[in-house]
């Protein structure tokens, strides 16, 4: 190991704890189901919003670049098939945490459970 | 002989052309593996053998080569023209950074720090530029995850990186480059 090496993993060891630890610690309350909505984005731009319902429901995102079929569950949302290359969005199998989204970048699709408890305070206002 | 200027000019762009190749193969080997799919952007990055190894024998220029070649070629292999854009701004950034760690911190760092930043680097290069396309900074939440795996496979390719290079010491053109 050389000089530069240790200051290197000093700093990256640093860096990886910040971003780790918080998600360890602080285990947000899990916000109820009714504020939470499933965001759907193709391009940067809001395709569809939609509500948990108790029932499933299929999504069928259809663009000039392909298509993406998304099914929300009763508290998660979950990529049933897509036309894309890499299939990373079907990979990434059933997601219920708020914030973590779902990507398929080859067409440009994007889903996320946001929490629009607090919206209307500013900070996290949906741009629709 | 005359054209010895010539012959030399020649050998490094077939050399430069078998690095693009092999960078390519070693692409299409990876997209067989299934590594931690479902992590979006997360790979192997087992082409950046070939661009550790080319900054260590050629100029900047050559690898800046190399890479266009690379990610061209790999999107012609793979059919991926779509997120072309993504792992050509991964790769540019990560050229960039290990280019300024080989030239001037060499003495700093070993390969495998320069393979590690060069992983974590592309990565972030690539979830930038989808950011800034998706129109969103949400992205960024795989990004420690991404810093975790880039570390591993980092210190992956800088072990590769480092065979292939002694390897390559033993042939007299690359004794000459070097």
């Amino acid at each position: 190991m050389k000089r530069g090496d240790r200051w290197l993993a000093l700093v990256l060891l640093l860096i990886v704890g910040a971003f780790l630890l918080p998600r360890f610690l602080d285990k947000e309350p899990e916000s109820e189901l009714k504020n939470k909505r499933v965001e759907i984005m193709v391009d940067g731009e809001l395709y569809r919003s939609v509500e948990f319902t108790s029932e499933k429901q299929t999504i069928k995102i259809e663009t000039e670049r392909g298509y993406n079929i998304v099914e929300i569950g009763p508290d998660d949302i979950y990529m049933i098939d897509a036309d894309c290359s890499d299939k990373v969005c079907v990979l990434s199998g059933h997601v219920h945490e708020v914030n973590r989204p779902i990507v398929c970048l080859p067409n440009r699709v994007f889903i996320q459970i946001v929490d629009v408890s607090g919206e209307g305070d500013g900070l996290d206002a949906v741009v629709s | 002989m005359l054209l010895s200027r010539n012959d030399d000019a020649l050998k490094k762009t077939i050399i430069l052309a078998l690095f693009a190749a092999m960078a390519a193969v070693l692409g299409f080997v990876e997209s067989l593996i299934p590594f931690a799919v479902s992590i979006p952007g997360a790979k192997l990055g087992l082409g950046n053998i070939m661009v550790i190894t080319c900054l260590f024998y050629f100029s900047g220029k050559d690898a800046l080569t190399l890479i266009v070649l690379k990610t061209l070629l790999t999107a012609f292999m793979l059919g991926s023209f779509s997120t072309f854009l993504f792992s050509f701004c991964g790769a540019l950034l990560s050229f960039l950074v290990m280019l300024v760690m080989v030239r001037l911190g060499r003495e700093q760092f070993s390969l495998t720090s320069i393979s590690i930043i060069g992983g974590i680097t592309h990565n972030i290069g690539q979830l930038g530029a989808a950011a800034m396309v998706l129109g969103t900074t949400s992205i960024f939440y795989y990004l420690p995850v991404l810093l975790v795996s880039g570390i591993a496979t980092g210190v992956v390719v800088g072990m590769a990186a480092r065979h292939l290079m002694k390897a390559l010491g033993r042939l007299e053109l690359f004794k000459m480059e070097g």
